[in-house]
């Protein structure tokens, strides 16, 4: 039963996550950040039971019982990775993006000056 | 008349002897041989002694060209000559022809020679019983081949085919021939009526060495002699000489490493005690003794058998723990909760050094040492001392008791060691009274609001029945919904008895529930009491939202059922918003974190830019 739970959850943080990166590529990072936070803090607002009892459920016990691993720290995992992709795409599409346009600006004073 | 017949009687029994031939004829089996006694290696003073005769090396003159040594010879102890020998010219020196004693070599002070006694030993054995045979018969003995070709007046004509061809010889009665040293044919009798003639056949012999090892025990104590018992057999046909046994161990101490016997006659034993002592060890070792045996038979050839034995030494340091039961009076025939146990322990040192110990003995935790302060002592004990440490143990519960071994512990080299004293295999029983409660709950997480059955099981772990009062009470935050907490009557040795009641949950909290107590006497009238385990019950709150969602859904029982897990309980303290809030923070924490260095390269980029 354990394993299956597990498997459970994994497939659906899978899910989670992909749809996620789905929308950041086809749509907007934006829209991807949205998702993400939006839609275990609404599953939390609707159905408080059940979510609660999802992120509660504890999985492993590592280091002797000390450290718990329960949903609630896979979201968080998930959550800090996803959030960091989405974070550093914008970056660099921003980064990308004025590099760009400095040389374009560069070219045309160039051309302007001959 | 008489005097007669006794004169004719006495000369016929005269007679008798010599008419009876087989006594000599054997003696055709025998051979006055220069008998190997034994290869010595002897420095000057060392002696070798022979069967009757004594070799002494006087002294080894190694300065000049040709070393020289001076060998004196005793017999029977008294000296009778004295040899100049070297190992070229003087090299045999025969004494009487009796004694010849061979130098090998000298070298570096050591005289190396052989001996030999001139002896009428039995060499030959019967190889082929005596069989009759006709004229054409054959006989075969290995790889000689005996025809007996004609018989007449003459004797016998008998050919013996061997490896050295064919020989043809006619034999009379008695007569008998020896070929190459190992086979010899003898014509015992030939019948001039039948023709018939009876032939029998000899090899040499050979001796067969067989070395036993035995020791009285295989276990042994640190510097304790060994019993160490060789047992020399020679199950051949002629006797072994000059035997030498060496004996030597992995470990400790060999008393006499050398021993030697001048001969052991076939189908005789010889048995050697070997003095071995066992090293001082601190721990237990095995110890590997090895001894190999060599003899030769006349002609010098070597037999040579090993022989090992392995034994375990223990440590130095020995405790024996005695567990004496002693009832309180005579005239019980059972061990009682009122009687005692007297226990000794008793330390040994076999080194040859005193050493300090810790010695260590557990009771069972339901007795009390009495007459010492603990069990735990630090003492000195002297090389080769034995002390005893006397103390008596007082049960206070009947059961059944083994008692663990008593330990000693103590410091060798910058080494901690330690020894157990045997195990106990035996348990002791202590008769008596004895009840033990248990009190538990069927369900320890529940919610306000919610019943649980709480159960108390007395059990009568003692030999006698016993009358009991069984008294419960329901704490504060709890109500008794159905079922008492009280119970009175008997019990039977060996039985139980279950009492259970319904409480529900008030309000929330933990809730430490009472020790259930039990009161009973036994059939004497002694009265005891026994308390059980005081379980908790943790009661929450429900969310003050969705609660039915909660109740089927994040109840821990529920999930406990279905994966065995248990979720966190604290969780169902927390309201939708302050969940959602709680998520939302740690999302912004984890955003801003990850946020930083992007921010800060932002910053810093447009500022080059600008």
């Amino acid at each position: 039963m354990e394993i299956l739970a597990f498997i459970g959850c994994a497939m659906l943080f899978v899910t989670f996550a992909l749809t996620v990166l789905f929308i950041l590529i086809k749509i907007s990072s934006r829209l991807a950040m949205l998702v993400l936070v939006a839609v275990p803090v609404l599953a939390v607002i609707i159905m408080p039971g059940t979510s609660l009892a999802f992120l509660s459920y504890r999985h492993f016990l590592f280091a002797g019982g000390l450290v718990p691993v329960n949903n609630f720290h896979i979201l968080l995992t998930l959550w800090s990775t996803l959030a960091g992709i989405i974070l550093y795409t914008e970056f660099l599409t921003w980064y990308l993006t004025i590099g760009k346009r400095k040389k374009a600006e560069g070219n045309v004073s160039g051309t302007s000056g001959k | 008349m008489a005097v007669r017949t006794l004169t004719v009687l006495i000369f016929a029994i005269t007679l008798l002897p010599a008419l009876v031939y087989p006594v000599s004829a054997y003696d055709i089996q025998d051979e006055s041989l220069w008998i190997f006694q034994g290869a010595y290696e002897l420095a000057a003073g060392n002696r070798a002694e022979l069967e009757g005769f004594t070799v002494k090396v006087h002294s080894v003159d190694m300065d000049s060209a040709e070393p020289s040594a001076i060998v004196l010879v005793y017999h029977n102890r008294d000296f009778k000559r004295s040899f100049f020998t070297d190992a070229s010219a003087n090299s045999e020196q025969i004494y009487d022809n009796e004694l010849k004693i061979n130098v090998l070599g000298i070298n570096s002070g050591i005289v190396s020679l052989e001996t030999y006694k001139q002896k009428s030993e039995r060499v030959w054995v019967t190889s082929v019983p005596k069989t009759n045979m006709k004229v054409g018969d054959t006989l075969e003995d290995g790889s000689y081949r005996v025809k007996l070709k004609e018989v007449g007046e003459s004797g016998a004509l008998v050919s013996i085919e061997g490896k050295n061809g064919v020989f043809e010889e006619t034999y009379q009665s008695g007569s008998y021939r020896k070929f190459a040293g190992d086979f010899m044919i003898r014509v015992i009798y030939i019948n001039p009526n039948t023709r018939d003639v009876s032939i029998e056949t000899f090899r040499p012999g050979a001796p067969a060495l067989t070395v036993d090892i035995l020791t009285d025990k295989i276990v042994y104590g640190s510097n304790e002699d060994i019993s160490y018992v060789l047992t020399l057999t020679n199950s051949g046909t002629i006797p072994l000489h000059g035997i030498t046994m060496t004996t030597g161990s992995s470990a400790g101490m060999v008393g006499e490493p050398h021993l030697q016997q001048a001969v052991l006659d076939p189908l005789k034993v010889k048995k050697f005690i070997v003095p071995v002592r066992t090293p001082v060890t601190p721990v237990t070792r095995n110890i590997l003794i090895e001894s190999q045996v060599t003899g030769y038979d006349y002609m010098g050839n070597e037999y040579s058998e090993p022989a090992s034995f392995e034994v375990q030494v223990r440590p130095y340091i020995s405790i024996e723990k005695k567990v004496e039961a002693v009832r309180n009076s005579p005239k019980d025939t059972e061990m009682g909760t009122d009687g005692h146990f007297m226990i000794t322990l008793t330390l040994k040192n076999t080194a040859g050094y005193r050493t300090t110990l810790e010695v260590r003995d557990e009771l069972p935790s339901s007795m009390i040492p009495e007459g010492v302060e603990g069990t735990e002592w630090t003492m000195l004990l002297d090389a080769g001392a034995t002390k005893e440490i006397s103390y008596t143990a007082k049960p206070t519960e009947a059961g059944s008791f083994t008692f663990k071994p008593g330990t000693a512990q103590w410091k060798d080299g910058g080494e901690t060691y330690i020894v157990e004293s045997s195990p106990f295999t035996d348990a002791f029983i202590v008769r008596g009274s004895k009840v033990i409660i248990e009190k538990s709950i069927v369900s320890s997480y529940l919610y306000t609001g919610e019943m649980t059955e709480i159960v108390v099981s007395a059990v009568n772990a003692g030999n006698s029945n016993v009358r009991i009062t069984l008294t419960d009470s329901v704490p504060e935050g709890l109500s008794l919904v159905s079922g008492q907490p009280l119970w009175e009557g008997d019990i039977e040795a060996g039985a139980s008895k279950k009492i259970s009641y319904v409480v529900k949950t008030i309000s929330a909290g933990t809730v430490m529930l009472p020790a259930a107590r039990a009161d009973y006497t036994d059939l004497e009238g002694k009265q005891y009491s026994a308390v059980s385990d005081t379980p908790v019950i943790y009661i929450d709150d429900v969310l003050t939202t969705e609660h039915n969602q909660i109740s089927t859904d994040a109840k821990p029982g529920s999930v406990n059922v279905q994966t065995g897990e248990t979720p966190d309980i604290g969780n169902t303290e927390l309201t939708r918003i302050e969940a959602a809030g709680f998520l939302l923070s740690a999302f912004i924490t984890l955003f801003s974190l990850l946020a930083i260095i992007p921010a800060l390269m932002y910053l810093a980029i447009r500022g080059v830019y600008r």
